[in-house]
Protein backbone atom coordinates (compact mmCIF):
# COMPACT_ATOMS: atom_id res chain seq x y z
CA UNK A 1 0.00 0.00 0.00
CA UNK A 2 1.28 3.47 -0.87
CA UNK A 3 1.07 6.56 1.32
CA UNK A 4 -1.44 8.10 -1.11
CA UNK A 5 -3.67 4.99 -0.94
CA UNK A 6 -3.41 4.69 2.84
CA UNK A 7 -4.10 8.38 3.26
CA UNK A 8 -7.26 8.14 1.14
CA UNK A 9 -8.38 5.02 3.02
CA UNK A 10 -7.84 6.75 6.38
CA UNK A 11 -10.00 9.68 5.36
CA UNK A 12 -12.69 7.39 3.96
CA UNK A 13 -12.71 5.63 7.38
CA UNK A 14 -11.93 2.33 5.63
CA UNK A 15 -8.93 1.83 7.88
CA UNK A 16 -7.44 3.53 10.92
CA UNK A 17 -3.83 4.32 11.77
CA UNK A 18 -3.78 1.70 14.54
CA UNK A 19 -4.71 -0.98 11.98
CA UNK A 20 -2.09 0.21 9.49
CA UNK A 21 0.51 0.28 12.24
CA UNK A 22 -0.41 -3.19 13.55
CA UNK A 23 -0.17 -4.59 10.01
CA UNK A 24 3.35 -3.16 9.67
CA UNK A 25 4.38 -4.45 13.12
CA UNK A 26 3.12 -7.92 12.23
CA UNK A 27 5.07 -7.87 8.99
CA UNK A 28 8.19 -6.74 10.85
CA UNK A 29 7.77 -9.65 13.25
CA UNK A 30 7.33 -12.05 10.35
CA UNK A 31 10.10 -10.79 8.02
CA UNK A 32 12.71 -8.98 10.07
CA UNK A 33 14.39 -12.12 11.44
CA UNK A 34 15.05 -13.12 7.82
CA UNK A 35 15.87 -9.75 6.23
CA UNK A 36 17.34 -7.71 9.13
CA UNK A 37 15.88 -4.38 7.99
CA UNK A 38 15.18 -2.95 11.45
CA UNK A 39 17.76 -2.26 14.16
CA UNK A 40 15.18 -1.13 16.69
CA UNK A 41 11.41 -1.55 16.67
CA UNK A 42 9.51 1.02 18.74
CA UNK A 43 6.23 -0.91 18.81
CA UNK A 44 4.74 0.70 21.95
CA UNK A 45 5.60 4.20 20.78
CA UNK A 46 4.14 3.45 17.34
CA UNK A 47 0.90 2.16 18.83
CA UNK A 48 0.59 5.25 21.04
CA UNK A 49 1.30 7.61 18.13
CA UNK A 50 -1.17 5.75 15.90
CA UNK A 51 -3.90 5.94 18.55
CA UNK A 52 -3.26 9.67 18.90
CA UNK A 53 -3.37 10.13 15.12
CA UNK A 54 -6.72 8.33 14.98
CA UNK A 55 -8.06 10.46 17.83
CA UNK A 56 -7.01 13.65 16.09
CA UNK A 57 -8.63 12.61 12.82
CA UNK A 58 -11.84 11.71 14.65
CA UNK A 59 -11.87 15.11 16.31
CA UNK A 60 -11.34 16.89 12.98
CA UNK A 61 -7.64 17.66 13.27
CA UNK A 62 -6.02 16.59 10.00
CA UNK A 63 -2.27 17.16 9.70
CA UNK A 64 -2.17 16.24 6.00
CA UNK A 65 -1.33 13.24 3.83
CA UNK A 66 1.20 11.73 6.28
CA UNK A 67 -1.23 11.82 9.20
CA UNK A 68 -1.34 8.33 10.72
CA UNK A 69 1.10 6.83 8.19
CA UNK A 70 3.57 4.32 9.70
CA UNK A 71 7.13 5.01 8.61
CA UNK A 72 10.69 4.08 9.60
CA UNK A 73 13.81 6.17 10.12
CA UNK A 74 17.34 5.35 9.06
CA UNK A 75 19.36 4.71 12.20
CA UNK A 76 21.60 7.71 11.72
CA UNK A 77 18.81 10.20 12.38
CA UNK A 78 18.75 11.12 16.03
CA UNK A 79 15.58 10.12 17.83
CA UNK A 80 14.63 11.28 21.30
CA UNK A 81 15.26 8.50 23.84
CA UNK A 82 15.66 5.92 21.06
CA UNK A 83 19.11 4.47 20.39
CA UNK A 84 20.81 5.83 17.26
CA UNK A 85 23.80 3.77 16.16
CA UNK A 86 24.71 4.85 12.63
CA UNK A 87 25.19 1.11 12.15
CA UNK A 88 28.42 1.34 14.11
CA UNK A 89 30.07 0.04 17.23
CA UNK A 90 31.22 3.60 17.98
CA UNK A 91 27.61 4.72 18.58
CA UNK A 92 26.17 1.39 19.76
CA UNK A 93 24.94 2.87 23.04
CA UNK A 94 24.15 6.41 21.90
CA UNK A 95 20.68 7.50 22.98
CA UNK A 96 20.01 11.08 21.82
CA UNK A 97 18.05 13.54 23.91
CA UNK A 98 16.54 15.20 20.85
CA UNK A 99 14.95 14.46 17.49
CA UNK A 100 16.66 15.24 14.19
CA UNK A 101 14.80 17.99 12.35
CA UNK A 102 13.65 15.53 9.66
CA UNK A 103 12.26 13.17 12.33
CA UNK A 104 10.55 16.08 14.06
CA UNK A 105 9.04 17.42 10.82
CA UNK A 106 7.61 14.05 9.87
CA UNK A 107 6.19 13.65 13.38
CA UNK A 108 4.63 17.11 13.14
CA UNK A 109 3.07 15.99 9.85
CA UNK A 110 1.44 13.13 11.77
CA UNK A 111 3.64 10.21 10.69
CA UNK A 112 3.93 7.26 13.08
CA UNK A 113 7.46 6.03 13.86
CA UNK A 114 7.79 2.23 13.71
CA UNK A 115 11.48 2.14 14.51
CA UNK A 116 14.99 2.54 13.18
CA UNK A 117 16.38 0.81 10.12
CA UNK A 118 19.83 -0.69 9.62
CA UNK A 119 22.48 0.66 7.33
CA UNK A 120 26.01 0.19 6.09
CA UNK A 121 28.34 1.03 8.97
CA UNK A 122 28.47 4.85 9.37
CA UNK A 123 26.57 5.08 6.02
CA UNK A 124 30.01 4.65 4.47
CA UNK A 125 29.33 2.01 1.82
CA UNK A 126 26.75 0.48 -0.48
CA UNK A 127 26.43 -3.17 0.57
CA UNK A 128 24.68 -2.84 3.97
CA UNK A 129 26.72 -5.92 4.90
CA UNK A 130 27.26 -4.72 8.44
CA UNK A 131 30.05 -6.34 10.51
CA UNK A 132 28.43 -5.34 13.81
CA UNK A 133 24.72 -5.91 13.20
CA UNK A 134 24.70 -8.49 10.39
CA UNK A 135 23.87 -8.40 6.70
CA UNK A 136 20.69 -6.70 5.55
CA UNK A 137 19.14 -8.89 2.84
CA UNK A 138 17.47 -8.09 -0.46
CA UNK A 139 13.81 -9.17 -0.44
CA UNK A 140 14.02 -10.21 -4.11
CA UNK A 141 16.80 -12.64 -3.25
CA UNK A 142 17.99 -12.83 0.37
CA UNK A 143 21.43 -13.95 -0.78
CA UNK A 144 21.93 -10.57 -2.44
CA UNK A 145 22.59 -7.10 -1.03
CA UNK A 146 19.80 -4.52 -0.84
CA UNK A 147 22.25 -1.73 -1.66
CA UNK A 148 23.15 0.99 0.75
CA UNK A 149 23.82 2.72 2.74
CA UNK A 150 20.07 3.07 3.41
CA UNK A 151 19.61 -0.69 2.96
CA UNK A 152 17.30 -1.28 5.92
CA UNK A 153 15.00 1.56 4.91
CA UNK A 154 14.72 0.17 1.37
CA UNK A 155 13.97 -3.37 2.55
CA UNK A 156 11.38 -2.10 5.04
CA UNK A 157 9.48 -0.21 2.33
CA UNK A 158 9.86 -2.89 -0.37
CA UNK A 159 8.29 -5.51 1.91
CA UNK A 160 5.55 -3.39 3.47
CA UNK A 161 7.20 -3.41 6.89
CA UNK A 162 6.80 0.38 6.60
CA UNK A 163 4.88 2.53 4.13
CA UNK A 164 7.86 4.85 3.69
CA UNK A 165 11.25 5.49 5.24
CA UNK A 166 13.87 8.15 5.55
CA UNK A 167 17.29 7.71 3.99
CA UNK A 168 20.46 9.68 3.57
CA UNK A 169 22.50 10.02 0.39
CA UNK A 170 26.17 11.06 0.36
CA UNK A 171 27.18 9.22 -2.81
CA UNK A 172 24.05 7.36 -3.87
CA UNK A 173 22.79 5.93 -0.56
CA UNK A 174 19.11 6.56 -1.36
CA UNK A 175 19.22 5.90 -5.11
CA UNK A 176 21.33 2.73 -5.03
CA UNK A 177 19.05 0.80 -2.61
CA UNK A 178 16.02 2.13 -4.51
CA UNK A 179 17.49 0.53 -7.65
CA UNK A 180 18.41 -2.78 -5.99
CA UNK A 181 15.06 -3.09 -4.17
CA UNK A 182 12.63 -1.76 -6.81
CA UNK A 183 11.60 1.51 -5.14
CA UNK A 184 11.26 5.22 -5.70
CA UNK A 185 13.60 7.55 -3.89
CA UNK A 186 14.54 11.18 -3.96
CA UNK A 187 17.75 13.05 -3.25
CA UNK A 188 16.66 16.68 -2.95
CA UNK A 189 18.71 19.72 -3.90
CA UNK A 190 21.40 20.30 -1.26
CA UNK A 191 20.08 22.78 1.28
CA UNK A 192 16.40 21.93 0.88
CA UNK A 193 16.16 19.42 3.75
CA UNK A 194 17.81 19.94 7.12
CA UNK A 195 20.63 17.63 8.16
CA UNK A 196 20.41 18.72 11.79
CA UNK A 197 20.55 15.61 13.96
CA UNK A 198 21.76 13.34 11.17
CA UNK A 199 25.05 11.73 12.20
CA UNK A 200 27.31 13.06 9.45
CA UNK A 201 29.45 11.27 6.90
CA UNK A 202 30.57 14.13 4.64
CA UNK A 203 29.13 17.55 5.57
CA UNK A 204 28.77 19.05 2.11
CA UNK A 205 27.64 15.87 0.33
CA UNK A 206 25.10 14.48 2.84
CA UNK A 207 21.44 14.78 1.82
CA UNK A 208 18.34 13.53 3.66
CA UNK A 209 15.45 12.21 1.58
CA UNK A 210 12.68 9.61 1.27
CA UNK A 211 12.47 6.01 0.09
CA UNK A 212 8.94 5.10 -0.98
CA UNK A 213 6.86 2.82 -3.20
CA UNK A 214 6.11 5.63 -5.67
CA UNK A 215 7.35 9.05 -6.68
CA UNK A 216 3.98 10.46 -5.63
CA UNK A 217 4.79 9.28 -2.10
CA UNK A 218 8.33 10.71 -2.23
CA UNK A 219 6.81 14.08 -3.08
CA UNK A 220 4.43 13.85 -0.12
CA UNK A 221 7.36 13.07 2.17
CA UNK A 222 9.41 15.96 0.75
CA UNK A 223 6.56 18.38 1.42
CA UNK A 224 6.95 17.59 5.11
CA UNK A 225 10.76 17.42 5.11
CA UNK A 226 11.75 20.50 3.13
CA UNK A 227 12.25 23.96 4.54
CA UNK A 228 14.75 26.26 6.16
CA UNK A 229 16.07 25.17 9.53
CA UNK A 230 17.91 27.71 11.69
CA UNK A 231 19.76 24.76 13.28
CA UNK A 232 21.31 23.81 9.92
CA UNK A 233 23.08 26.74 8.24
CA UNK A 234 23.33 24.81 4.97
CA UNK A 235 19.56 24.99 4.49
CA UNK A 236 18.30 27.70 2.15
CA UNK A 237 15.67 30.31 2.89
CA UNK A 238 13.82 29.87 -0.40
CA UNK A 239 10.68 27.79 -0.54
CA UNK A 240 10.72 25.81 -3.77
CA UNK A 241 7.58 23.82 -2.93
CA UNK A 242 4.90 22.62 -2.77
CA UNK A 243 6.24 19.28 -3.95
CA UNK A 244 3.11 17.11 -4.05
CA UNK A 245 2.62 15.98 -7.66
CA UNK A 246 -0.41 16.84 -9.73
CA UNK A 247 -1.82 13.43 -10.66
CA UNK A 248 -4.17 15.05 -13.20
CA UNK A 249 -1.33 16.64 -15.18
CA UNK A 250 0.47 13.50 -16.37
CA UNK A 251 -0.36 13.90 -20.08
CA UNK A 252 0.39 17.61 -20.03
CA UNK A 253 3.75 16.96 -18.31
CA UNK A 254 4.67 14.27 -20.85
CA UNK A 255 3.78 16.55 -23.77
CA UNK A 256 6.00 19.33 -22.43
CA UNK A 257 8.98 17.39 -21.12
CA UNK A 258 12.33 17.09 -22.83
CA UNK A 259 14.50 14.32 -21.38
CA UNK A 260 18.16 14.01 -22.30
CA UNK A 261 19.66 10.56 -22.81
CA UNK A 262 23.43 10.79 -22.46
CA UNK A 263 25.43 9.56 -25.43
CA UNK A 264 28.62 9.29 -23.35
CA UNK A 265 29.62 7.67 -20.04
CA UNK A 266 26.34 6.61 -18.45
CA UNK A 267 25.37 3.84 -20.85
CA UNK A 268 28.93 2.65 -21.40
CA UNK A 269 30.14 -0.35 -19.39
CA UNK A 270 26.76 -1.39 -18.08
CA UNK A 271 25.21 -4.83 -17.93
CA UNK A 272 23.22 -5.58 -21.10
CA UNK A 273 20.10 -6.72 -19.21
CA UNK A 274 20.05 -3.54 -17.12
CA UNK A 275 20.54 -1.41 -20.22
CA UNK A 276 17.75 -3.21 -22.09
CA UNK A 277 15.24 -2.67 -19.26
CA UNK A 278 16.08 1.05 -19.09
CA UNK A 279 15.91 1.67 -22.82
CA UNK A 280 12.60 -0.22 -23.08
CA UNK A 281 11.20 1.98 -20.30
CA UNK A 282 12.37 5.12 -22.09
CA UNK A 283 10.78 3.88 -25.28
CA UNK A 284 7.43 3.32 -23.52
CA UNK A 285 7.49 6.82 -22.08
CA UNK A 286 8.43 8.29 -25.48
CA UNK A 287 5.44 6.46 -26.99
CA UNK A 288 3.29 8.00 -24.26
CA UNK A 289 4.28 11.47 -25.46
CA UNK A 290 7.60 12.50 -23.89
CA UNK A 291 10.40 13.93 -26.02
CA UNK A 292 13.83 12.34 -25.72
CA UNK A 293 16.97 13.91 -27.07
CA UNK A 294 20.44 12.39 -27.27
CA UNK A 295 23.41 14.44 -26.16
CA UNK A 296 26.89 14.30 -24.67
CA UNK A 297 26.98 15.33 -21.01
CA UNK A 298 29.96 17.17 -19.46
CA UNK A 299 32.53 14.56 -18.42
CA UNK A 300 31.11 12.85 -15.29
CA UNK A 301 34.53 11.47 -14.29
CA UNK A 302 35.54 15.02 -13.41
CA UNK A 303 32.60 15.19 -11.04
CA UNK A 304 33.45 11.80 -9.56
CA UNK A 305 36.99 12.95 -8.79
CA UNK A 306 35.72 16.08 -7.07
CA UNK A 307 33.16 14.01 -5.16
CA UNK A 308 35.78 11.44 -4.11
CA UNK A 309 38.26 14.03 -2.82
CA UNK A 310 35.52 15.94 -0.99
CA UNK A 311 34.05 12.76 0.45
CA UNK A 312 37.40 11.34 1.59
CA UNK A 313 38.54 14.46 3.40
CA UNK A 314 35.19 15.28 5.02
CA UNK A 315 34.67 11.67 6.18
CA UNK A 316 38.22 11.64 7.59
CA UNK A 317 37.47 14.88 9.46
CA UNK A 318 34.31 13.36 10.97
CA UNK A 319 36.05 10.15 12.03
CA UNK A 320 39.51 11.46 12.98
CA UNK A 321 38.78 11.49 16.73
CA UNK A 322 37.48 7.91 16.69
CA UNK A 323 39.64 6.14 14.09
CA UNK A 324 42.84 6.92 15.97
CA UNK A 325 41.65 5.65 19.35
CA UNK A 326 39.13 2.96 18.43
CA UNK A 327 40.35 1.53 15.14
CA UNK A 328 39.32 -2.02 16.05
CA UNK A 329 35.71 -0.81 16.36
CA UNK A 330 35.57 -0.11 12.62
CA UNK A 331 34.87 -2.62 9.87
CA UNK A 332 37.80 -3.13 7.51
CA UNK A 333 36.12 -1.55 4.47
CA UNK A 334 35.07 1.61 6.30
CA UNK A 335 38.49 2.04 7.97
CA UNK A 336 40.10 1.69 4.55
CA UNK A 337 37.91 4.44 3.03
CA UNK A 338 38.64 6.76 5.96
CA UNK A 339 42.39 6.11 5.67
CA UNK A 340 42.30 7.16 2.02
CA UNK A 341 40.62 10.40 3.10
CA UNK A 342 43.23 10.98 5.81
CA UNK A 343 45.93 10.74 3.17
CA UNK A 344 44.51 13.40 0.84
CA UNK A 345 46.38 16.73 1.17
CA UNK A 346 44.48 19.80 2.33
CA UNK A 347 45.37 21.73 -0.82
CA UNK A 348 43.65 19.08 -2.95
CA UNK A 349 40.44 19.56 -0.96
CA UNK A 350 40.49 23.31 -1.57
CA UNK A 351 41.11 22.78 -5.29
CA UNK A 352 38.25 20.28 -5.38
CA UNK A 353 35.91 22.93 -3.94
CA UNK A 354 37.04 25.42 -6.59
CA UNK A 355 36.45 22.82 -9.29
CA UNK A 356 33.09 22.00 -7.80
CA UNK A 357 31.93 25.59 -8.28
CA UNK A 358 33.17 25.54 -11.85
CA UNK A 359 31.53 22.19 -12.66
CA UNK A 360 28.29 23.34 -11.12
CA UNK A 361 28.22 26.24 -13.60
CA UNK A 362 28.98 23.88 -16.50
CA UNK A 363 26.21 21.41 -15.55
CA UNK A 364 23.71 24.15 -14.79
CA UNK A 365 24.21 25.59 -18.27
CA UNK A 366 24.00 22.12 -19.75
CA UNK A 367 20.65 21.50 -18.04
CA UNK A 368 19.21 24.59 -19.76
CA UNK A 369 18.94 22.42 -22.88
CA UNK A 370 16.56 19.89 -21.33
CA UNK A 371 14.35 19.40 -18.28
CA UNK A 372 16.35 16.51 -16.90
CA UNK A 373 18.94 13.85 -17.69
CA UNK A 374 18.02 10.16 -17.62
CA UNK A 375 20.76 7.77 -16.51
CA UNK A 376 21.03 4.31 -15.01
CA UNK A 377 21.57 4.27 -11.23
CA UNK A 378 23.86 1.25 -11.14
CA UNK A 379 25.39 -0.62 -14.07
CA UNK A 380 24.33 -3.95 -12.54
CA UNK A 381 21.43 -5.56 -10.67
CA UNK A 382 21.89 -6.51 -7.00
CA UNK A 383 25.12 -8.49 -6.45
CA UNK A 384 25.49 -11.30 -3.94
CA UNK A 385 26.35 -10.67 -0.30
CA UNK A 386 30.12 -10.89 0.08
CA UNK A 387 30.75 -10.43 -3.65
CA UNK A 388 33.61 -7.96 -4.04
CA UNK A 389 33.99 -7.78 -7.83
CA UNK A 390 31.62 -7.98 -10.75
CA UNK A 391 32.20 -8.61 -14.45
CA UNK A 392 30.74 -5.95 -16.73
CA UNK A 393 31.37 -6.16 -20.46
CA UNK A 394 34.19 -8.63 -19.90
CA UNK A 395 35.99 -6.44 -17.34
CA UNK A 396 36.11 -7.00 -13.59
CA UNK A 397 35.16 -4.06 -11.39
CA UNK A 398 34.95 -3.48 -7.63
CA UNK A 399 31.28 -3.83 -6.59
CA UNK A 400 31.41 -0.69 -4.41
CA UNK A 401 32.85 1.47 -7.16
CA UNK A 402 30.53 0.01 -9.81
CA UNK A 403 27.48 0.65 -7.61
CA UNK A 404 28.25 4.35 -7.15
CA UNK A 405 30.07 5.57 -10.25
CA UNK A 406 26.86 6.70 -11.98
CA UNK A 407 25.40 8.51 -8.98
CA UNK A 408 28.09 9.94 -6.68
CA UNK A 409 28.95 12.91 -8.92
CA UNK A 410 25.46 14.38 -8.48
CA UNK A 411 26.17 14.80 -4.76
CA UNK A 412 29.12 17.06 -5.60
CA UNK A 413 26.76 19.18 -7.71
CA UNK A 414 24.02 19.17 -5.09
CA UNK A 415 21.39 18.92 -7.83
CA UNK A 416 18.17 16.94 -7.24
CA UNK A 417 17.92 13.36 -8.46
CA UNK A 418 14.95 11.00 -8.51
CA UNK A 419 15.15 7.21 -8.52
CA UNK A 420 12.33 5.38 -10.31
CA UNK A 421 11.75 1.63 -10.52
CA UNK A 422 11.37 0.75 -14.21
CA UNK A 423 11.50 -3.04 -14.54
CA UNK A 424 13.20 -6.34 -13.86
CA UNK A 425 16.10 -8.29 -15.32
CA UNK A 426 15.33 -11.77 -16.72
CA UNK A 427 16.50 -13.08 -13.32
CA UNK A 428 13.70 -11.08 -11.66
CA UNK A 429 15.92 -8.44 -10.05
CA UNK A 430 14.71 -4.83 -9.98
CA UNK A 431 16.16 -2.08 -12.16
CA UNK A 432 15.83 1.66 -11.63
CA UNK A 433 16.70 4.88 -13.38
CA UNK A 434 17.95 8.21 -12.18
CA UNK A 435 16.51 11.54 -13.38
CA UNK A 436 18.84 14.47 -12.63
CA UNK A 437 17.13 17.86 -12.51
CA UNK A 438 17.97 21.53 -12.22
CA UNK A 439 18.97 22.93 -8.81
CA UNK A 440 15.86 23.82 -6.80
CA UNK A 441 13.76 22.41 -9.61
CA UNK A 442 12.72 19.60 -7.24
CA UNK A 443 8.98 20.14 -7.67
CA UNK A 444 9.26 20.03 -11.46
CA UNK A 445 11.57 17.00 -11.34
CA UNK A 446 9.12 15.12 -9.11
CA UNK A 447 6.28 15.96 -11.48
CA UNK A 448 8.30 14.63 -14.44
CA UNK A 449 9.31 11.51 -12.50
CA UNK A 450 5.67 10.91 -11.54
CA UNK A 451 4.59 11.28 -15.18
CA UNK A 452 7.35 8.86 -16.22
CA UNK A 453 6.29 6.33 -13.58
CA UNK A 454 2.61 6.66 -14.49
CA UNK A 455 3.22 6.37 -18.25
CA UNK A 456 5.30 3.27 -17.67
CA UNK A 457 2.46 1.67 -15.65
CA UNK A 458 4.80 -1.05 -14.42
CA UNK A 459 3.13 -3.95 -12.73
CA UNK A 460 5.08 -4.46 -9.52
CA UNK A 461 5.95 -8.03 -8.70
CA UNK A 462 5.64 -9.02 -5.06
CA UNK A 463 8.99 -9.58 -3.37
CA UNK A 464 9.63 -13.33 -3.14
CA UNK A 465 10.58 -12.83 0.52
CA UNK A 466 7.03 -11.63 1.26
CA UNK A 467 5.09 -14.25 -0.70
CA UNK B 1 51.70 19.08 -4.89
CA UNK B 2 53.71 16.49 -2.94
CA UNK B 3 53.32 12.80 -3.78
CA UNK B 4 50.16 11.86 -1.86
CA UNK B 5 51.11 8.31 -0.97
CA UNK B 6 54.59 9.26 0.21
CA UNK B 7 53.17 12.10 2.27
CA UNK B 8 50.59 9.75 3.82
CA UNK B 9 53.17 7.15 4.72
CA UNK B 10 55.40 9.84 6.24
CA UNK B 11 52.45 10.68 8.50
CA UNK B 12 52.15 7.07 9.60
CA UNK B 13 49.07 6.17 7.53
CA UNK B 14 49.67 2.64 6.29
CA UNK B 15 48.26 2.07 2.81
CA UNK B 16 47.75 -1.20 0.99
CA UNK B 17 48.18 -1.56 -2.76
CA UNK B 18 44.51 -0.87 -3.59
CA UNK B 19 44.43 2.28 -1.45
CA UNK B 20 47.70 3.42 -3.01
CA UNK B 21 46.29 2.93 -6.51
CA UNK B 22 43.11 4.86 -5.68
CA UNK B 23 45.08 7.74 -4.21
CA UNK B 24 47.41 7.85 -7.21
CA UNK B 25 44.43 7.90 -9.59
CA UNK B 26 42.80 10.73 -7.61
CA UNK B 27 46.05 12.70 -7.49
CA UNK B 28 46.55 12.37 -11.24
CA UNK B 29 42.96 13.32 -11.95
CA UNK B 30 42.84 16.38 -9.67
CA UNK B 31 46.16 17.59 -11.09
CA UNK B 32 44.76 17.41 -14.63
CA UNK B 33 41.54 19.13 -13.56
CA UNK B 34 43.51 22.01 -12.03
CA UNK B 35 43.66 23.44 -15.53
CA UNK B 36 39.96 24.27 -15.17
CA UNK B 37 40.45 26.40 -12.07
CA UNK B 38 40.11 30.13 -12.32
CA UNK B 39 43.01 31.12 -10.08
CA UNK B 40 41.59 34.60 -9.57
CA UNK B 41 38.60 33.01 -7.89
CA UNK B 42 38.44 33.16 -4.11
CA UNK B 43 38.33 29.57 -2.84
CA UNK B 44 37.08 30.41 0.65
CA UNK B 45 33.48 30.72 -0.42
CA UNK B 46 32.23 28.85 2.63
CA UNK B 47 33.63 31.24 5.18
CA UNK B 48 31.66 34.33 6.08
CA UNK B 49 31.83 36.43 9.18
CA UNK B 50 28.38 36.22 10.68
CA UNK B 51 26.74 39.55 11.31
CA UNK B 52 25.16 40.13 14.68
CA UNK B 53 21.38 39.99 14.45
CA UNK B 54 19.96 43.49 14.86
Amino acid sequence: MTIAEASAALRARQVCSVELTEACLQRIEQLNPKLNAFMTVTADLARAQAARADGELRSGRDRGPLHGIPIAHKDLLCTLNVRTTSGSRIFTDYVPDFDATSVDRLAQAGAVMLGKTGLHEHACGVTSDNPHFGSIRNPYDPERIPGGSSGGSAVAVATGMALAATGSDTGGSIRVPAHYCGLAGFKPTYGLVSKYGALPLAFSLDHIGPLTQTIEDSALMLDALAGHDPKDPSTVQRDAGPYAVNTDAVQETLRQVRILLPRNFYFENIDTDVKRVILLAAQSVETAGATFVMGAVPEPNQLNTVANVTFGVEAAAVHEPYIRKRRSDYGADVASVIDIGRAIPGAAYVQAQRLRTRLQQVWRMFLDKSDCILTPICPIAAPHIGQTTVGIGGQMEDVRIASTRLVRGVNALGFPAAAIHVGYTPAGLPVGIQLIGRPFGDARLLQIAHAFETALALEKRPCPAVV
Amino acid sequence: MADWTQAAEARGIELNETQRQRLEAMEKSITLLSAMIDWKEEPCQYFRVQEDPE
